[in-house]
């Protein structure tokens, strides 16, 4: 994985790179879409509601590729068909709200769950068979689970040994956490960062290729907050190293046909081949994903509302144009004057938002309805001092796509 | 070959986490009870000599001095707590079981070995491995202070070192440690069939001691059937109702049967602690 003017090259192997846009840096204002205000959105351009965006090619290997995962718990489902795709060397936003089925859909990738439907891949390897794939998948699961009576560096040392890792690494890893001088110290001694921080320092002690960390932030502080999301940068940015022992694991091998594991890289310095990192974070702090992630996934009711790159959900598809006369008196003529021309529109304090038939895709309508919107304007009197995209924030776009979800959820229970 | 290296890895990973004091203090609370019982089997044992019909007499509390100093004498102390340290090593497999349960770490261990029953396999080593210690110590001090006891009453003890005395020691040695074995087996399986501490400990005591010692008193036969008495008649070599040839063979079905349902809840089972 590099960082490249703003953009990481995520490779899903080594022969296929896969570009992925980082955050939201590429979006381009004066973009509009067609949501009118208050509705809850229609289709986007190029974004299928629920389905993979068109940067990850069906059959490319991806670090998880599950179709139809499905929990059940006696007549409740948790998890309900979900089709999960992450491309390798990315960092996936894996959100919803509370009870959306985000921790249960990570335990099933991780094998503490047995799921009751569905099949795929994880890293190359079977779903249904974890024990091929989780020596190269580091994870932390809900609050961190550690030997309270036991230092930072015993709790290390017990999960090395248990994963056949390298007991040496035990100082490095502590140090790549923040926690050196601490080592030493009992786990209950430490601060809930610190033990975060150690429960990650566990999940790396296999040098993962895949880093899945299951709401990392909850219950810090905002130092600790914004120490997690440094942290978590830091090791999407540090490609992971040549296999151990336990990373190669007897009796697995590569789907055939390939030789190298999904998340493979050219190799890079003189340390073996070095792996590309991948790292699926789930949070409901839209903020924290909307930083780190330039992949989302987003799932509601144990169902999926949308998946692809984050920058794909943020691009303005709005059909909506703030328009800001000179004077604040005229934006009841504004208001009026849109009415005229058949144009839906809001007032706002010193603007109306004009929902347009036209998107900025369709540029050349789009540009003809401002024209004409500017034309009439003027003809009024009325001097327009700005004509702008309304801009979306994630978590409107996360609302709408949670209450699309909802709605389609209510309407399948009544088809039923 | 993966289970063997999964055995392998937990070995050694229970090993890290259990050297540590409170291992070692749980160890010499073992070697007390096992003391203690010696102090009491040997100090209150009753002054008159063996007679033909007391010599056969199993151990426990109802003990001549008569029969403390025949040659199985030395380890009348040791197999008569067989029932304490049966009950601590109950309590301290189910303890920490469910603690793995209650703190959450056994999906932390199940992420880096999700090889479920080698996992097992290994932590159950370790805990027998640790168990056998722990009974070699006690077996030592629990001779020592039989001949200091012995000694202050006055209680012959030179048939103690005759390879009789010896023999009796080894396979009294031999019945604690395979009964303890089946306890351990027991307070893991009970744990990893109800997964909480609590629930654990009051079910499992409940069981042995209360309600096990009630149905006995009113059923002859509870002693060959019961799994607390069963495993208790192991670790005593027998008892007068529960000869040791059939307690032996209704403990290990027992353990087994346990062992196949704990193997059964901790691989099919979901991990939502």
């Amino acid at each position: 994985m590099t960082t490249t003017s703003g953009r990481r090259t995520a490779t899903a192997d080594h022969h296929v790179p896969i570009e992925i846009p980082a955050h939201r840096s590429g979006n381009v204002a004066g973009n509009v879409a067609g949501e009118v205000p208050g509705e809850v959105p229609g289709e986007v351009p190029g974004e299928v509601p629920g389905r993979v965006l068109g940067e990850t090619d069906p059959g490319r290997h991806h670090a998880v590729d599950v179709r139809g995962l499905t929990k059940r718990y006696g007549r409740r489902t948790v998890v309900s068909a979900l089709d999960l795709t992450v491309p390798a060397g990315v960092v996936a936003g894996f959100v919803g709200p509370n009870g959306a089925g985000k921790t249960t859909t990570l335990r099933m990738l991780l094998g503490l769950v047995r799921p009751s439907g569905g099949h795929g891949t994880v890293l190359g390897q079977p779903l249904h068979a974890p024990a091929a794939y989780l020596p190269r998948v580091g994870a932390l699961i809900e609050s961190p689970a550690l030997y309270p009576a036991l230092s930072g560096a015993r709790n290390l040392a017990a999960l090395a040994a248990l994963g056949g890792q390298n007991p040496a690494r035990v100082d490095g890893i502590l140090d790549e956490v923040g926690l050196t001088g601490r080592g030493g110290d009992r786990v209950r001694s430490y601060s809930l960062g610190m033990k975060q921080r150690l429960a990650i320092g566990a999940a790396l002690l296999a040098d993962p290729d895949l880093l899945i960390l299951d709401e990392p932030t909850n219950g810090l502080d905002p130092s600790g907050i914004r120490q997690m999301r440094e942290l978590i940068r830091a090791l999407a940015a540090a490609p992971s190293s040549a296999p151990t022992e336990s990373s190669a694991p007897a009796g697995s091998s590569a789907p055939a046909g390939s030789s190298a594991p999904a998340g493979s890289s050219a190799p890079a310095g003189s340390g073996g081949p070095r792996r590309t990192r991948t790292v699926l974070v789930s949070s409901h702090l839209l903020s924290e994903v909307e930083q780190i992630c330039d992949w989302l996934i987003v799932v509601e009711g144990g169902r999926l509302a949308y998946q692809g790159p984050t920058d794909g959900l943020m691009a303005n598809h709005s059909h909506d144009v703030v328009l800001r006369p000179e004077h604040d008196e005229d934006v009841a003529l504004l208001e009026d004057l849109l009415a005229g021309l058949s144009v839906p529109a809001v007032r706002a304090n010193h603007e109306v938002v004009a929902s347009l038939s036209a998107r900025p895709a369709d540029s050349r309508e789009h540009t003809r309805l401002l024209a004409g919107i500017n034309r009439a304007a003027a003809a009024r009197g009325v001097t327009l001092i700005e004509m702008s995209p309304r801009r979306l924030s994630l978590e409107d776009r996360y609302q709408n796509l949670v209450a699309r979800a909802r709605a389609d959820a209510a309407t399948d229970r009544e088809s039923r | 070959m993966n289970l063997v290296r999964a055995v392998r890895r937990s070995y050694r990973a229970e090993l890290i986490k259990l050297w540590r004091p409170s291992t070692a203090v749980a160890m010499a609370m073992l070697a007390l009870l096992s003391v203690l019982s010696t102090v009491l089997v040997i100090g209150l044992a009753e002054a008159d000599g063996p007679t033909a019909a007391t010599a056969g007499r199993p151990a426990g509390f109802d003990v001549t001095t008569g029969q403390v100093s025949t040659a199985g004498g030395m380890a009348l102390g040791f197999t008569g707590g067989s029932a304490f340290t049966g009950l601590l090593i109950f309590l301290v497999f189910a303890i920490t079981i469910t603690l793995e349960y209650s703190q959450g770490t056994l999906r932390t261990l199940f992420l880096r070995e999700p090889r479920r029953l080698g996992w097992l396999t290994g932590r159950m080593a370790l805990l027998g491995v640790l168990v056998a210690v722990a009974l070699s110590a006690a077996l030592v001090l629990s001779v020592a202070v039989g001949l200091a006891v012995a000694s202050i009453r006055g209680i012959d003890t030179s048939a103690w070192w005759s390879a009789d005395g010896v023999g009796h020691l080894a396979s009294g040695y031999l019945n604690a440690l395979v009964a303890a074995a089946f306890f351990g087996v027991a307070g893991t399986v009970l744990g990893l069939v109800l997964r909480s501490t609590a629930l654990t400990l009051a079910v499992g005591v409940a069981w042995t001691f209360p309600i096990e010692h009630i149905i006995q008193e009113s059923w002859g036969a509870s002693n060959r059937v019961l799994p607390g008495l069963v495993f208790n008649a192991i670790g005593q070599g027998g008892v007068s109702d529960a000869r040791y040839g059939t307690a032996l063979l209704v403990g290990t079905a027992y353990a087994v049967g346990a062992a196949l349902l704990g193997a059964i809840a901790l691989s099919r089972r979901d991990v939502t602690a």
